[in-house]
C-alpha cells in the first residue's frame, strides 16, 4: 500500500460522509446526547473533528492585497527577444507557458468592496520549464516610495486608523507630506484610473526595474507592461458607490462570469529596455520606482500575449493559498538594485511563511511543474514524498550535482555601507507632465479629489501648505487651483 | 532589575526610534546599501526586523463574525434578581461592572460592507469579581439550526461559493430546504431587521437558553434581551446600497464617532425565565434555539442597563484580539442542554486558540480582572509572570485550595446515547404568527425578498416547491403570494 497514492481530493470521494480518518458518519445532523434532550458527550469525536476543522478554516490574510480574484490561462511569445534574454519560456515565438494570475486591491481587508480608490495588484505566475517566474506588479507603472524601508509605515498610514479602524486622509497626507517622491503615484491614484471598472479593463505593470540577461551574459534593464485588449475603463466616484454598494465583489464576479461565458480576457506584454551603460544619461534614475521611462525615448517592444481561459477550481486553494514573490525568477531574468525591489525579495516569501507555513511552495498552486530537488522540506505540513537516505549535501552516495551556471549581472559592486537617498530625485517633473497631458475635465476631477482629501478637518495648515507647495512645483496652475478651492495662498 | 516591570507599552516610549530589542535607529528612511545606488546588505537587521514584523501583522480572521467594532462601558443593575441567581455582579441594584462589547456582521470578511443582510453579533464581556462572563449573542432572538452539528455546513452554505467566491442564493436555499427549523430565523433575516441602520439602533439577545441558579441551588431557564434606548432603525435596500457604497465601515464609524461625541449608546437588560418543572407545558421545547418565548406568558423582567462610554485604545488589541466564548460563565449562571449552546461551549475557545494561540486569555482585553490561579499557562507567548516552584496540583508545599463550591443545575441527566432531533419541532407556528403581525407593506417587502432569492436561476423547481410549501405551512397567504409571483403552484 502506497500512502502517497490516494491523496485527499475530490477524485477519491466516498459516496457517504466520513471523518478525516475515513470512519463512516451515519448521522451528520445530530450531536451525540444523553437521551434525546440531554447534554452532548465529549466522546462525540465526529462533532469535535467537524467543529475543530471549521474553527481553523481561516488563515492570516495578506497584510496587503488581501482582497483579490484569480484565474488561469497561458502566455504565448509573439515576438523574438532571445537576443535580450536566455529565459527558456521566451525562447521563440509560438512558445506557450501555463500561468495563474491574481488581481487584487491593496489596502483594505478580505471582503472589502472592489470599488475603492486603491492600486490594483496584477501578479502573474508563469509555470516554466526552468521553474516558476513570478511577475508581481500593479495596475500603475510607479510606486509611492522608492525604498522599501518606508513600506511598513506607508501601509500603516494608508490602512485604517489603529484606534477607529477608519481610513483617514489626515494620516495619509501627513505621512506622504514627508515624501514628495509619492507625487507621481498620486497622479495615478487620484486620477480616474484610481478606480478601474473591474480587473479585465485595466493595464498591468511589473512596476520595478528588472534585468534581462542573454546567453552571452549581456544585461539590460527592463520594465514590463501588460496592455489589456478590452480597453481601459474606470468608474467615476458616483458610479463606484452604486456598483460597490450593490455588490462588494463585483470585479471577482465579472472575471469569473466572463471566463465562464467563454469571453476570455487578454493582455499584450511589452517591454522597455535600457542599456546600463546609458543609465546616467537620463534626468532621472532608472532604478527609481517612482519614475516611468518615456516611451518616445525608450519605446515599447512587443513580446507576447496572455489569455485567461480557465477559472480556478477552488478559491481557498488557488487564491487564498496562492503565493507570489518577486524573488522567484528564472535564468535570463534578474533583479535590479532598485531599493524597493531589493526589499520585496525578502518580504514576500517571509510573509507567506507566516501565512501558509514553511512548506508553502509545496502547495499545488505554488509548486514548480518541472523536476526539482533540494533538502528544504521538513517542518510543518511537509506532504512531499521523498525516499532518499541522503538529505545532506555534498555526499559521495548521491549523484545530484549543481545545475548549469546561469548568468547574473556582470557589473562590479563597489561603495561604502550607505543609508541614503538616491541623488537624482526629480520628484516633480513627471507628475506635472502627466497632469498637463489631460483634458480639462479630467484635470478638474483630479483637483476636486485633492481638495476633498485636504479638506479633512484634521489636516493641519502646515500639511495643506506642503501639499500645495508640492503640486505647485509639479504644475503652477494645479497648485493654484487647489489652493484657491481651499482659500489658501500657495507658499512658493 | 525586574524584567516584568517595563512591559512594552505606549507608556514607555523612547523619544527616538528603536528596534524591538531597544537599539537606536539613526535612519528610518533608507536601507543599508553598497554605495548610494547598490543592492541592500543582508546585515541590515533593522530593515529585516521591520519588514518581518510587518509581514506578520495579520492573524486569522474569525471564521464567522470577522467584521466588527467594539467599545467599552459598564453594566449597572437596576432591579434585584438575587432570588434567581447568586451571581455576584447581579447582587443588588446599583452594582456596576465594567464591560467590553463587540458588534459584528456574521458571514462576510473583515473589510466587508456593514450594510449586508446578515445577523449582527452582540457580544458582551462582563469583567466581574468572580471572573469574566461572556454573553455572546446576536441582534435576532433565534437561530437558523438547533443542533451545532449542522453549524459548519450551514456557514459554508451562507458563505461565498468556494469556486467563485460569490455569495449565492441557490446554495443557501438548497441547504436550508432540508431544515424547516430555519423558517423562524428567516422571518427576521428577510424582514427589514435584516439590515440594521448601524450597531446603536438594534436590540440584542442572548439567543440560547441559559440557566440561572440561586444560592439555594434552585435553577430556572433564562433568556436574555438587550433593548436599545436609541430605538430600532433599519436600512431599506436602496439606502443600504448608498450607505454601504459610500462607506463600507459606516457602522464602525458611527459607533466610534457617537462615543467620541459623548453620545453614549445604552441598552436595557431584560430576562425571561421558565421553571424547568414547567418545560413540558409549552407547544415548543424551551431548549430549542429556533423559538422565542411568548412575552404575554413569560414576561420580560427588567434587570439593568449597559452604557458604552469609552472607545477602545487600539483596534487590534481590543477588537481583533478580543475573544468571546459562551463557555465563560460565572457562579449563578450556567448553560442549558440547548444543543446549539452545548456545541458553542467547545467551538469558541477552540477557534480562539487557533487564531490567537493557547494563551489568548492572558491578553489584556481577555484576562480576568480578579485574582486567579492555575497551572495552564506555558506554551506559545506565555507572558504571565509566575515565580512558584510548585506548578502541579496537589502539593504539600502549596496552600492553594479549591474554591468554595457553587451551585450547578440539579437535574438528573439520563438516557441512552442518542443522535436525534428533538420531539416538539413545531417549525411553522411562530414564523407564521410573526408574519401575520406585520403591516401589509412590511409583509410585501418580505415576500418580495423571498421572490428575489427564489428567482436565482440555479434554484431548481424542487427547491422552489419545498420553500413554497414551507411558507404555506407557516401562513397560507404568504405561500400563495410567493408562488404567484414565481408563477409556481403551491404543493399543499
Amino acid at each position: 500500500m502506497d500512502p502517497y497514492k490516494n491523496r485527499p481530493s475530490s477524485a477519491f470521494n466516498s459516496p457517504f460522509w466520513t471523518t478525516n480518518s475515513g470512519a463512516p458518519i451515519w448521522n451528520n445532523n445530530s450531536s451525540l446526547t444523553v437521551g434525546s434532550r440531554g447534554p452532548i458527550l465529549l466522546e462525540d469525536y465526529h462533532l469535535v473533528e467537524k467543529l475543530a476543522n471549521f474553527d481553523r478554516e481561516r488563515i492570516p490574510e495578506r497584510v496587503v492585497h488581501a482582497r483579490g480574484a484569480s484565474a488561469k490561462g497561458f502566455f504565448e511569445v509573439t515576438h523574438d527577444i532571445s537576443h535580450l534574454t536566455c529565459a527558456d519560456f521566451l525562447r521563440a515565438p509560438g512558445v506557450q507557458t501555463p500561468l495563474i494570475v491574481r488581481f487584487s486591491t491593496v489596502i483594505h481587508e478580505r471582503g472589502s468592496p472592489e470599488t475603492l480608490r486603491d492600486p490594483r495588484g496584477f501578479a502573474v505566475k508563469f509555470y516554466t520549464r526552468e521553474g516558476n517566474f513570478d511577475l508581481v506588479g500593479n495596475n500603475f507603472p510607479v510606486f509611492f516610495v522608492r525604498d522599501g524601508l518606508k513600506f511598513p509605515d506607508m501601509v500603516h498610514a494608508l490602512k485604517p486608523n489603529p484606534k477607529s479602524h477608519i481610513q483617514e486622509n489626515w494620516r495619509i497626507l501627513d505621512f506622504f507630506s514627508h515624501h514628495p517622491e509619492s507625487l507621481h503615484m498620486f497622479s495615478f491614484l487620484f486620477d480616474d484610473v484610481g478606480i478601474p471598472q473591474d480587473y479585465r479593463h485595466m493595464d498591468g505593470f511589473g512596476v520595478n526595474t528588472y534585468t534581462l540577461i542573454n546567453k552571452a551574459g549581456k544585461a539590460v534593464y527592463v520594465k514590463f507592461h501588460w496592455k489589456t485588449t478590452c480597453g481601459e475603463k474606470c468608474l467615476l466616484d458616483d458610479e463606484a458607490i452604486r456598483v460597490g454598494g450593490s455588490n462588494h465583489s463585483h470585479a471577482t464576479q465579472d472575471l469569473y462570469d466572463s471566463i465562464a461565458a467563454g469571453n476570455y480576457p487578454e493582455w499584450k506584454l511589452y517591454i522597455q529596455t535600457l542599456d546600463p551603460e546609458n543609465e546616467d544619461r537620463l534626468d532621472f534614475d532608472p532604478l527609481d520606482v517612482t519614475k516611468t521611462w518615456p516611451e518616445d525615448v525608450l519605446p515599447l517592444q512587443p513580446v507576447g500575449r496572455m489569455v485567461l481561459n480557465k477559472n480556478i477550481d477552488n478559491f481557498f486553494a488557488e487564491n487564498e493559498q496562492l503565493a507570489f514573490c518577486p524573488a522567484i525568477i528564472v535564468p535570463g531574468v534578474y533583479y535590479s538594485d532598485d531599493k524597493l525591489l531589493q526589499t520585496r525579495i525578502f518580504s514576500y516569501a517571509d510573509t507567506q511563511r507566516h501565512r501558509l507555513g514553511p512548506n508553502y511552495l509545496q502547495l499545488p498552486a505554488n509548486s514548480p511543474k518541472c523536476a526539482h530537488h533540494n533538502n528544504h522540506h521538513d517542518g510543518f505540513m511537509n506532504f512531499m514524498h521523498r525516499d532518499e537516505e541522503v538529505n545532506y549535501f555534498p555526499s559521495r552516495y548521491d549523484p545530484v550535482r549543481h545545475a548549469e551556471r546561469v548568468p547574473v549581472p556582470p557589473r562590479t559592486l563597489g561603495g561604502k555601507r550607505e543609508k541614503c537617498m538616491i541623488e537624482k530625485e526629480n520628484n516633480f517633473k513627471q507628475p506635472g507632465e502627466r497632469y498637463r497631458s489631460w483634458p480639462s475635465d479630467r484635470q478638474e476631477r483630479f483637483v476636486r479629489r485633492w481638495v476633498d482629501a485636504l479638506s479633512d478637518p484634521r489636516v493641519t495648515h502646515e500639511i495643506r501648505s506642503i501639499w500645495i507647495s508640492y503640486w505647485s512645483q509639479a504644475d503652477r496652475s494645479l497648485g493654484q487651483k487647489i489652493a484657491s478651492h481651499l482659500n489658501l495662498k500657495p507658499s512658493i
